[in-house]
């Protein structure tokens, strides 16, 4: 982030207009940024140094109100819902953080392909990423939660089936807008194969795309995890995700609605930070595009 | 055009077939049986196999279905003998049409307002309470809003009903959260687009002959802002679709979305199949009919597609 701070200041020298501008995007980058954070940290460390853990039952305290020891109560079956909660946060940042990976990784190789070698091989591709992508993902991803079982592996499975093609068209566009340019001719003169020239002179300037894409894929699979576990399909008992945990508490929603509440604020917490960390990204791309 | 429209079709048709060929392999190799309830004894099991057709070997059963799919009929339920899916379905998607045709018209109606209004207005705080609006209706996700609504509305201030739909006023709360998520987007993309349209030569143009700032954004920039919002009625239908899932089983509609969540729940494999399949052609041919609207309005469109 050095880099941002040097525009901030080249910018600060000349033109005093734009600089609250541009810093009001780096607080929304900021602020996500911090959230995030916070919440990674309880999410590890909750669950590891809490004397309670997710799955144990105790039925002398079911239904208890917040108290110091347990701090969001407990829900029906006597479990700490605090260590529950910052448990479910670790099983939403998994299928985030691996989804992104996976994605990343497919749609990048996919894009890059299809978008250097061009011709046959890139409209045959396209072609094959329009079909999957025709299809609503989420019908699919049900029917592979039931084939497959209940866990999070299946999850990241089913999400990326269909997950890596908006990746996979920003990566063909860069590649084919950038491969004409005089730096990648000068390479390919040089004698550097495709790989190389991907990999050290066309990938790194498609960067910013590709990021602001891949933060915003993270809450999207947050997303559809939670869905999956709201629906029915998501990951088994006695563990749990923010969706399961919402679910659960709704059948007892009029009588204790703070058990579905806390697992609602931090599921929103989370993907708004997210979604503010894209944001400032995507505003911060912008402003170097238009210099 | 008709060069356009033909490989759109035929991209359409592709996708048909992979669904309903994934989905029919997919649910054939989900675990156990679905008649195994316990206390079946072999011979029934075996009878009752034989009576849907299981015992036969797996392409053979495929290429009956999809014949059979051809004329329109996608079997019996196996979890209710002598229900058809199709007499499912045509019970429950009308609900389900319903509130999703509701949802998007309500969304198209406040996005294309807030997004004009985060374009044109010079106030910053009504330009970041919007924007804020919109992160925060893109960040919650639809059954945490559907369960908030209804906390809120219909168990604390007990204003709206919570559950069926018997009258109008069952239609608010389902309604408004299926549209936040799309009502987010949509000004979103129209502020963008707004905000682009804006600065052209043709506005300019406008202004300088006078028309006035409600005629010139109606009758001119709005025409062209539309396009990228029509584009997002697609997607939208997909949104909806699986919003239902959701915002049906919350607030107890009969519609295809609760079918589905219980299907699932039951393991009625026959009805998540044909549920699965009715589901994946209806947003295909919306997808379908938008891309080819907004190809004929916009030739760009169509030229950028080889």
């Amino acid at each position: 982030m050095s880099k941002s701070k040097n525009t901030d200041k080249k910018i600060k020298g000349h033109l005093g207009k734009h600089r609250i501008r541009l810093s009001g995007v780096n607080r929304l980058f900021w602020a996500g940024l911090v959230l995030l954070t916070i919440l990674m940290l309880l999410a590890v460390l909750v669950p590891a140094f809490s004397p309670y853990s997710h799955t144990k039952q105790s039925a002398d305290i079911q239904n208890a109100v917040s108290t110091l020891s347990h701090p969001f109560g407990t829900d029906k079956f006597g479990r700490d819902i605090f260590v529950r909660v910052w448990y479910g946060t670790r099983i939403s940042l998994t299928v985030g953080m691996g989804s992104a990976l996976i994605c990343g990784m497919i749609g990048i190789l996919y894009g890059s392909i299809a978008g250097y070698w061009g011709g046959k091989t890139d409209l045959l591709m396209m072609r094959a990423a329009d079909v999957i992508d025709a299809i609503p993902s989420l019908l699919y991803v049900i029917l592979i939660m039931l084939v497959m079982g209940a866990n999070v592996g299946s999850i990241l499975f089913g999400i990326c089936i269909s997950g890596w093609i908006d990746l996979a068209r920003i990566v063909r566009g860069e590649v084919q807008r950038l491969k004409m340019r005089e730096f990648s001719m000068a390479a390919r003169l040089a004698g550097a194969g495709a790989g190389r020239i991907l990999w050290r002179h066309l990938l790194p300037n498609a960067a910013g795309p590709i990021i602001v894409n891949l933060t915003f894929m993270i809450p999207k699979a947050i997303f559809t995890e939670a869905f999956l576990s709201f629906v029915g399909v998501g990951i088994s008992a006695p563990n749990a995700s923010l969706g399961t945990l919402i679910q659960d508490a709704r059948s007892q929603m009029q009588v204790y609605p703070f058990q579905m509440l806390y697992p609602i604020l931090v599921l929103c917490i989370l993907i708004f930070s997210m979604n503010l960390i894209g944001a400032g990204l995507e505003h911060y791309m912008r402003q170097m595009e238009e210099g | 055009m008709f060069g356009y429209t033909c490989k759109r079709v035929f991209i359409g048709i592709l996708s048909l077939f992979v669904l309903v060929t994934a989905a029919f392999f997919l649910t054939r190799m989900m675990p156990g049986s679905p008649f195994q309830t316990g206390n079946v004894s072999e011979s029934v099991l075996t009878s009752m196999e034989e009576e849907y057709g299981l015992n036969e070997p797996v392409f053979k059963q495929y290429a009956t279905y999809l014949s059979n799919l051809m004329h329109g009929d996608l079997g019996i339920s196996f979890k209710k003998p002598g229900v058809r899916v199709s007499e499912v379905i045509t019970r429950a998607w009308p609900a389900t049409a319903a509130l999703g045709a509701l949802a998007i018209v309500l969304a198209a109606v406040v996005g294309t307002l807030l997004g004009i209004w985060q374009a044109s207005t010079k106030k910053r705080l009504v330009k970041g309470g919007i924007f804020f609006s919109t992160m925060l209706g893109t960040g919650i996700p639809n059954f945490v809003i559907a369960l908030l609504l209804m906390l809120f509305f219909g168990v604390k201030l007990k204003l709206l009903p919570i559950a069926g739909l018997t009258g109008a006023e069952n239609y608010i709360l389902p309604v408004v959260s299926l549209a936040v998520y799309p009502a987010a987007v949509i000004t979103r993309l129209m502020r963008n687009t707004f905000q682009e349209e804006m600065n052209r030569d043709y506005v300019v143009l406008a202004k300088a002959k006078g028309l006035s700032w409600r005629r010139t954004a109606v009758t001119h920039i709005l025409k062209n802002a539309w396009i990228p919002v029509l584009n997002y009625i697609g997607p939208a239908a997909a949104f909806l679709m699986t919003g239902s899932f959701v915002v049906e089983s919350v607030f107890t509609i009969p519609g295809l979305g609760r079918e589905f969540v219980n299907s699932i729940e039951n393991r009625d494999y026959t009805l998540i199949l044909g549920l699965t399949i009715f589901m994946g052609v209806t947003v295909i041919g919306i997808n379908l009919l938008t891309d080819l609207l907004c190809a004929w309005l916009d030739p760009r469109v169509r030229r950028a597609y080889r």
